[in-house]
């Protein structure tokens, strides 16, 4: 039969200050009392915190109960778990117990061979928190550098006030059981009134590496608060810029992408970027900051160039002219005389033209509607990139024009 | 800390904020507002910007970034920034804080979702002393539009191209003295309250080149000649501007009574330095084109066993008489559109294939006179 000591108010506290758990525990009159530290919270994407705190008890020799009371907050108990710290071998967890009628209390029943103070690890998942992060890219179109800011920034809309804590992103993707699942056994039947606690999350399957982004210094959390910090800051990175045409993009102009190395040595430094939001801006000649777009970046692994599309510039015109097509081979059945099959031949012409004020390398980009087709004539040598795909480099001098041409012969065309 | 529980100070200088009182930056920096004696001191920003500087685009709302005079105590400051009167979007907000000496990072962001739009941000000082705070942010409800009028010289060789740009303001947010830039050109001072418009003259320049020509488009103009004048923004002429924005164009013309007349209007596509833009104004009635499809028929029928054609070319012959009352020699450029595949095999005057379903003629009319043009086309292959 278990015992529970009695109540003192001085290690009552700990818990409350900690978060999730209201604590009640006993200890022998005239121990001093352990100390207790600040919650930590692993923040997992879909709606998942890992809440980690410290609690500090005084044990009496034997059995004895503490008492988690989880009054707030979306903690979710079935997923608790304790353990001693300090004495290993001399206190041990016997127990959790839980009672239908005390809703969300458990009830942690210790065994300690000497009394003494004792700390235990409380860990259980939470939900209503929520990290991401979110990027700010500046491009310098003078420079040619690049700025990047990653800000992590976490959201605490659990119904819980966490006066301080120790705050970690956890992004990639991560597997989760449910703790309220039965895999072996048979679940009881649900009581009239039962609480839903956790949905279900789905079983994901653990195919991208974790990366765990920290909130530096502990931080005040209240509920219905957002903190946003300064994760990663990278100044003056020097960028590559590309010139990329192709009819499908853009409406037709043509626009520069953004390259920045990530290498140990070089660039970012051989970071992770996480996957986040992107505000992105280019500072411009008139002391003024220009809003590109806003979008999607990331995941980005060390090593990976960092590619961004800042948009169609009106350094460079390209006109697009489908000059010929004609159709030939046409073969016919030789039962019933129908149209099987025939070719076409269609000739492109591409007048480039730059007005910018120095040489620049210009990629451009044709799909073929067919992937039976062969590059009959082309006045500049091309790199078929996949089946219907074929892709030039072209040198334009500066303000100058250079006409791209070429011909295919798409065959084995049925009507 | 308790967000909930400002000081009295502090609700004070709010309520003196909103109650349209301009308070010193230097008077509001003291209502320390953590109890807990972390030595925060609250700034509350002034609602009203030293400077606003907006960057207008076509495609996204406009990026604005204000600079407000703050004082700041040595060591960690807390900034409220409040954006209740303003349609921002709260994802782009930025700061900067340059201190007048030393320096001052930001440290962290908070919003308090019971606060609604007010942000804080803590800054860690090196000294006390005076700072510029630095907000950008993109603001909703700023429109703006360029428009152009062009007066064609009595040759129709030159114009006096005249810009304008029309700032509508419905963001919530007045603007007094705003720099204003946009898309190929600038404002330096803007004064517009919300739910004001102001039209401005951008630039006049005189003795733009331009050209002009007769277009017999029938699938593009219909059936009458159309007038396109062509003008070019080239380094090294007149007009030579970095960019000009899309816009409305309106083309006048002298009248016989010496008044400009409208001549027509269109929509002059965005074109930066080196680019061209046509302009289709309206047709020309002093030309008179008759179009006659004098043979269309098919040859080549291939067919399958059943005696159904499964392939066949296409010929097709057309004649123009055209009919020139301008008064002047010119030209005149027929259009057509056969369709691709096709080949001209015939015609009375020069041809040219600009687009694989397209053939141009183009046709030297005299004064006065009359020209009759002949044009003969094969498609193969079809079915």
């Amino acid at each position: 039969m278990h015992r529970f000591v009695p109540l003192r108010g001085a290690t009552v506290l700990a818990a409350l200050l900690a978060g999730g758990a209201a604590l009640v525990a006993a200890s022998p009159q005239g121990a001093p009392a352990p100390a207790a530290s600040i919650p930590r919270l692993l923040v997992y994407p879909g709606d998942l915190t890992i809440v980690e705190e410290t609690v500090a008890v005084l044990l009496a020799q034997g059995r004895s109960s503490v008492r988690l009371d989880f009054v707030r907050g979306n903690a979710d108990v079935a997923s608790l778990e304790v353990v001693p710290l300090d004495r290993a071998g001399e206190v041990k967890v016997v127990s959790l117990f839980r009672r239908d009628d005390l809703g969300n209390t458990t009830f942690v029943e210790l065994e300690a061979t000497k009394p003494g103070p004792e700390r235990l690890r409380l860990r259980y998942a939470a939900r209503g928190l929520a990290a991401s992060v979110a990027y700010t890219a500046a491009f310098d179109a003078a420079k040619w550098t690049l700025d990047l800011v990653q800000e992590l920034e976490v959201s605490n809309g659990s119904g819980e006030s966490f006066t301080q804590a120790d705050v970690r992103a956890v992004f990639g993707v991560v597997r989760t059981v449910p703790s309220s699942a039965v895999l072996h056994g048979r679940a009881p039947d649900p009581a009239p009134d039962a609480a839903p606690g956790l949905p279900t999350p789905p079983l994901a399957q653990d195919l991208a590496e974790h990366t765990v982004v920290p909130f530096g210094a502990p931080l005040s959390l209240p509920d219905g608060v957002t903190v946003r910090r300064v994760a990663l800051a990278k100044r003056e990175l020097a960028t590559t810029l590309e010139w990329r045409f192709d009819v499908n993009g853009w409406g037709g102009r043509v626009w520069r992408v953004a390259k920045v190395a990530n290498a140990a040595n070089a660039g970012l430094g051989g970071v992770t970027l996480q996957p986040g939001s992107l505000f992105l801006v280019e500072r411009e000649a008139t002391a003024t900051e220009r809003f590109v777009r806003s979008g999607g970046l990331g995941p980005l692994a060390p090593g990976q160039e960092l590619e961004l599309d800042l948009g169609p510039t009106n350094d460079f015109a390209v006109e697009r002219t489908v000059v010929d097509l004609q159709r030939g081979d046409l073969v016919f059945g030789d039962y019933n005389k129908a149209l099987i099959s025939y070719s076409e031949t269609e000739s492109v012409k591409l007048l480039l033209e730059s007005r910018a004020a120095d040489a620049r390398a210009l990629t451009v980009t044709e799909h073929v509607s067919t992937p039976s087709f062969e590059l009959t004539a082309s006045s500049a040598p091309a790199n078929r990139k996949d089946q219907t795909t074929l892709e030039w480099k072209i040198d334009v001098p500066a303000g100058g024009k250079v006409e791209l041409t070429y011909s295919v012969k798409k065959t084995n065309l049925h009507p | 800390m308790n967000h909930s529980t400002p000081t009295v100070i502090a609700r004070a200088l709010l309520a003196a904020l909103f109650s349209g009182v301009v308070v010193p930056a230097a008077l509001l920096a003291q209502a320390p507002v953590r109890p807990d004696g972390d030595g925060f001191v609250e700034v509350v920003v002034p609602t009203a910007p030293d400077t606003v500087t907006l960057r207008l685009t076509s495609d996204q709302p406009a990026s604005v970034a204000t600079t407000r005079k703050i004082t700041l105590a040595q060591g960690p400051n807390r900034l409220r920034f409040d954006w209740s009167r303003e349609r921002l979007d709260e994802g782009s907000l930025r700061f900067d804080v340059t201190p007048s000496s030393g320096s001052a990072s930001i440290t962290q962001r908070e919003k308090i979702r019971r606060r609604g739009a007010m942000t804080y941000f803590d800054v860690d000082a090196g000294n006390a002393g005076t700072a510029t705070l630095t907000a950008r942010y993109l603001l909703a409800g700023i429109g703006w539009r360029v428009a152009y009028s062009g007066l064609l010289d009595a040759a129709g060789t030159s114009m006096t191209l005249v810009g304008t740009v029309e700032v509508t303001n419905r963001s919530g947010q007045d603007l007094d003295a705003a720099r204003v830039v946009f898309d190929g050109g600038e404002l330096a001072a803007l004064t517009l309250a919300q739910g004001e418009r102001r039209e401005v003259e951008l630039f006049r320049v005189e003795q733009v080149p331009v050209k002009r020509r007769y277009v017999l488009d029938p699938a593009r103009y219909g059936a009458l000649p159309a007038i396109e004048v062509e003008l070019e923004n080239r380094a090294g002429s007149p007009l030579a501007r970095p960019f000009l924005a899309a816009g409305r164009i309106r083309l006048l013309t002298p009248q016989e009574n010496g008044q400009p007349g409208l001549l027509g209007e269109d929509v002059l596509s965005a074109t930066p330095l080196g680019g061209k833009a046509k302009l289709y104004v309206g047709h020309a009635r002093d030309f008179v084109v008759d179009r006659y499809v004098t043979f269309q028929g098919n040859e080549n029928e291939r067919r399958d066993r059943w005696n159904k054609v499964v392939a066949y070319d296409q010929r097709t012959k057309l004649v123009y008489k055209v009919r020139n009352g301008s008064g002047a020699a010119t030209t005149l450029v027929i259009v057509e559109q056969p369709g691709a595949p096709f080949e001209v095999v015939g015609a009375s005057h020069p041809t040219t294939k600009p687009a694989h379903d397209k053939v141009e003629v183009e046709v030297a009319l005299p004064v006065d006179g009359s020209v009759d043009v002949t044009l003969e086309w094969l498609r193969r292959n079809l079915w």
